[in-house]
């Protein structure tokens, strides 16, 4: 047997490893960081770009099915639009950051620092509020028909921006809040396990926040007349009941 | 009918326990399933052999629901007690589920949606556009002949397809001889669903919490909530699609008996409804023979396989196909069945329908990726019974379903994965089938095919939730946090969206309620909220409704001649009437009632003719000493046969309250013509003409009132100036030789002679266009 390594170490006592495996483990041990940090990354980066992508996505401009849109097309490809801009930031996202998370995951710490990062950036995905302020379309006109969308249409008001940024830092701030507290009690050992986890997370949060914000003004659109007809249904749920 | 559906469920639970199908939820399932295929079963023997009659499904139901329960008394005999303290004790443990917060809050969410959708399917009647073109014809026309029938198919060709999934419509539908409950079977089946979806989940290993968690959100997607008040059958395809792979699964892992006849029951309801439902069936196989390995031997397998898999799926399927290769020459009709370019049964559709030329959906999304979007991020579909999964579906079932698929195939072949667990996982993607075979070119009314791959998806999903909690409490608490909140935002398409494409409709039931408390109303007004221009037909069929079925009036059926697409409303809201058309036995030589719909763009080319009878509307209007009209719409002409009119005093008296009942403005308007001309025809085409027309056929006006398309006003007036006078209504204003007048509510109105050579502007009060019934 070919003998590579100095061995160290008395009869009966262990031996250290030789600098090959110790190299090797070192290796490894390298590579399963920089896979953590580069899931960890990856989740970070998908959150930013679903901020990015909620401020870069025309809202007002993207059609959905509110009024009386006879042209499905105009719906179809507005959403297409949306959807590839989504993928664009997810992509571009996920893949840097997933790139800078491998360089600088190079230790316990960092990489602990870089998950903590990724999961607090799961709360940025409430950034999904400013679909509350997407194409609502326009009201039907007297005979109860709905008027073709007319551009330019009015841009965002301020308020679509500061409000889901509040949103997304309270929730982020509370995430920390809990990555801290979890992390003394558990000394991260969790966290360290499941990285791809919290990489599917985001990636569900992601697309099922793209999802929602462009539907949030179809559902907010239907409001009042859910509430009126869901006080009608109080009203008259004792007399169907008898 | 409620208490005969209890003591199906109560049989078919205790079968359950007797078989010891292991868990709550699997049990429920188990029952339901049983109780579906019994009703089914019985229908189609009763249906095929022309023994369709309410009392004979009675005995037949309840027979057959004793004999199982007799049987499973006796297998339990003294488990019977500790069975049930056993289910009583788990429900309760499923309730303390209600401390976590997201738990609680989906639970209120769903209280309020069952509550509304129960509600609708009270108050409201069948009034989707499938409902009333497709899936209910069928049904009625079996419940009022006893047998089932194949529809003209030159109207619809899907006539001929397997009946199993809208069976259950018709068991309330014969019970209680009405269709009050009809639209409500599927509300029964989504709850199957979603214990499909806990059952699932406890085979993979999900906790309570998250099993419940995706049923809960199941059952408030949109698209749940809206098919649970129709008479579609995609909630209950998926219910059954969910029983069968739950069967097979838990079939792969044991080889027991209980859940391979659940999966072969629930197999063979699936294959008597949608032919593409096959598909995901056929992807079943790999896990059923798993099952069929742990027989004690190859021939008990097969044995096993023979009398709990094949027979009962058989049983319950083998029926329609027969039929249609008997009837029609083809099982799949209209569809074709092909082996490359050898065509074993030839399409009966058109060579140029989408159906058949058309690219499918599969191939559209791998020549144009981001057409993914318009599924997705779009929710195509939203607001109708089409589509609206909603975020939860399309952001975490369907990437993780993806994923776990891939995932557990991948472990699998790395010898890390057990094969139940592998071939359970591909059973999403299977399940995905159905919908990327359909049509490109009906993209946006086939998103509710993917109902059965939620099922499996949301199971799959449960399992993915619980590792988040374990290692990401605090991100899996947002995202859960996230999924209620949209899951409960989504809940507002219920009472109707802004947007009211073809496919969409309004569920509101406060108006309705009201109106409903008085006798005259027939629930066919209230499609008026229906979707696809089904509200177009409410005026009609609620006379017709009310002509056939006064409150406190003994009940005259009508032969209605029927045109359109909708042939479900003719029936009455009591299958008190039948459609010439459709020529059942006892059709008479001529039909009492004609009904023209003219479309949204009110064009007699337009119209849609099928069945029996060739009564062209050119025909009909151009004969007004044979045929009357008695009631205009914008779209709908409704005439009736002048020498019944003339010969029948009930229907003249029947005709005259109904005008009564639902047009006593105008009633009260014409009781003031004064004076009244001793002879003549009053022509007319606004609602006044239901007024005067009142009058006359209580013998209170000696002058024939003619009503007319506003079209025909002028070559009418002519026509019946050979008879004597005619009168025209028009303002007291404008009117220069008034020969009597009646006081409106907002004007009065002057019966003013048509001379020769008037060319007629007839001007009606309250009415904004021509012909605008009131």
């Amino acid at each position: 047997m070919k003998v590579t390594g100095r061995r160290s170490g008395g009869p009966g006592g262990q031996r250290t490893p030789s600098r090959r495996v110790a190299g090797r483990r070192e290796g490894a041990r390298l590579a399963s960081d920089r896979a953590e940090g580069m899931l960890a990354g990856a989740g970070l980066g998908i959150a930013c770009g679903f901020v990015a992508w909620t401020f870069l996505v025309p809202l007002a401009a993207t059609y959905y099915h509110v009024g009386w849109l006879i042209d499905a097309e105009a719906v179809n490809s507005a959403t297409a639009r949306a959807g590839i801009s989504w993928f664009r930031c997810f992509a571009v996202g996920g893949a840097s950051a997933a790139l800078l998370g491998a360089l600088v995951a190079r230790g316990g710490a960092a990489r602990r620092l870089l998950a903590v990062a990724s999961a607090v950036s799961s709360g940025f995905y409430l950034t999904v509020l400013r679909g509350c302020w997407g194409y609502q379309g326009r009201p039907p006109d007297s005979s109860g028909a709905f008027p073709e969308p007319v551009p330019p249409l009015p841009p965002l008001p301020p308020e679509a921006a500061v409000i889901p940024v509040i949103a997304a830092a309270v929730a982020g701030a509370a995430l920390l809040a809990w990555a801290v507290r979890a992390n003394r009690r558990k000394g991260g050992t969790a966290q360290e396990r499941s990285a791809g986890t919290l990489l599917a997370i985001h990636v569900c949060l992601s697309f099922g926040g793209a999802t929602m914000t462009l539907q949030l003004p179809y559902y907010l659109g239907a409001r009042e007349a859910f509430f009126r007809e869901l006080a009608n249904l109080l009203a008259v749920l004792p007399g169907i009941g008898s | 009918m409620l208490l005969l559906t209890v003591f199906l469920l109560a049989a078919s639970y205790l079968l359950a326990h007797a078989w010891r199908v292991e868990g709550t939820a699997p049990r429920a399932l188990f029952a339901g399933t049983v109780t579906c295929a019994q009703v089914v079963a019985i229908e189609t023997l009763l249906g095929a052999t022309g023994l369709l009659r309410w009392p004979i499904l009675l005995a037949g139901a309840v027979v057959l629901a004793a004999a199982i329960l007799a049987l499973s008394l006796r297998s339990l005999g003294p488990r019977l007690r500790s069975a049930v303290a056993d289910d009583g004790a788990r429900l309760r443990e499923a309730l303390r589920e209600l401390r976590h917060p997201e738990i609680a809050v989906l639970a209120l969410l769903a209280c309020v949606g069952w509550i509304w959708v129960l509600a609708a399917v009270h108050v409201l009647p069948p009034r989707s556009v499938d409902d009333l073109c497709h899936h209910l014809p069928p049904i009625q026309e079996a419940a009022v002949q006893g047998r089932f029938v194949i529809l003209p198919l030159d109207l619809r060709p899907w006539f001929a397809y397997p009946l199993n999934a809208d069976l259950p419509f018709l068991w309330p539908t014969m019970l209680r001889g009405d269709i009050r409950w009809t639209d409500g079977a599927q509300a029964l089946t989504a709850l199957l669903a979603a214990l499909a979806i806990a059952a699932i989940g406890g085979e993979v290993g999900a906790s309570r919490r998250s099993r419940l968690f995706a049923a809960l959100v199941f059952l408030l997607m949109p698209v749940v909530l809206r098919q649970a008040a129709s008479c579609y059958t995609d909630v209950t395809l998926a219910a059954f699609y969910g029983a069968a792979v739950w069967g097979a699964t838990r079939h792969a892992r044991d080889g027991a008996g209980a859940p391979l006849l659940l999966c072969g029951l629930a197999a063979g309801l699936l294959a008597g409804t949608k032919y593409h439902f096959l598909l995901p069936l056929v992807a079943l196989a790999p896990l059923l023979v798993l099952g069929f390995r742990r027989a004690p031997s190859r021939l008990e397998g097969w044995r096993r396989a023979v009398l709990l898999f094949f027979t009962p799926a058989a049983a319950l399927s083998a029926y329609w196909y027969v039929r249609n290769l008997v009837v029609l020459g083809n099982p799949f009709y209209p569809y074709p069945l092909a082996l490359g370019p050898l065509t074993i049964f030839p399409t009966a559709l058109n060579p140029d329908d989408p159906l058949v030329r058309g690219r499918s959906i599969l191939g559209w999304l791998l020549r144009s990726p981001s057409s993914v979007f318009t599924f997705t991020l779009q929710d195509a579909s939203a607001g109708g019974l089409d589509g609206g999964f909603g975020s939860v579906m399309w952001g975490a079932v369907l990437p993780i379903g993806l994923w776990q698929a891939a995932r557990a195939v991948a472990r699998f072949f790395r010898g890390r994965e057990e094969v139940w667990r592998a071939l359970l996982a591909v059973q999403f993607c299977a399940a995905l089938l159905p919908f990327l075979i359909s049509a490109e070119d009906i993209y946006d009314s086939t998103p509710r095919y993917l109902l059965g791959a939620a099922v499996v998806g949301f199971a799959l999903l449960a399992r993915a939730l619980d590792g988040a909690r374990t290692s990401w409490r605090g991100p899996a608490a947002l995202a859960v946090a996230v999924g209620v909140a949209t899951t409960g935002l989504s809940m507002m398409v219920l009472a109707g969206t802004r947007d009211l494409l073809e496919r969409k409709q309004l569920m509101r039931i406060g108006e309705a309620w009201e109106a409903r408390k008085d006798a005259w109303v027939s629930p066919w007004r209230f499609i008026a909220v229906g979707s696809h221009g089904t509200g177009r037909f409410a005026k009609a069929w609620e006379m017709f409704d009310l002509l056939s079925a006064p409150p406190g009036r003994p009940v005259r059926p009508l032969w209605i001649y029927a045109t359109g697409q909708y042939p479900a409303g003719f029936y009455g809201s009591g299958l008190q009437n039948r459609i010439y058309n459709f020529d059942g036995p006892g059709c008479p030589a001529e039909p009492d009632f004609f009904l023209y719909y003219l479309t949204i763009k009110r064009r007699p080319e337009d119209i849609t003719y099928f069945g029996k009878g060739s009564y062209k509307l050119e025909d009909v209007a151009a004969d007004p000493d044979r045929y009357e009209l008695v009631l205009i719409t914008p779209e709908t002409l409704v005439y009736i046969r002048r020498d019944q009119l003339l010969r029948d005093a009930d229907l003249r008296e029947r005709l005259a309250t109904v005008y009564e009942r639902l047009y006593p403005e105008e009633i009260a308007t014409a009781s003031t013509l004064q004076p009244v001309p001793s002879a003549g025809t009053i022509v007319n085409s606004g609602p006044i003409a239901y007024g005067l027309k009142a009058l006359e056929l209580r013998g209170r006006l000696p002058l024939r009132v003619a009503m007319v398309r506003p079209e025909d006003l002028d070559q009418m007036s002519l026509r019946f100036r050979s008879s004597g006078p005619v009168f025209i209504v028009t303002p007291l204003d404008g009117a220069a030789r008034a020969e009597g007048v009646m006081k409106g509510t907002t004007q009065a109105l002057a019966l003013v002679r048509s001379a020769a050579g008037d060319v007629i502007r007839e001007q009606r009060p309250g009415a904004a266009s021509p012909g605008q019934a009131p």
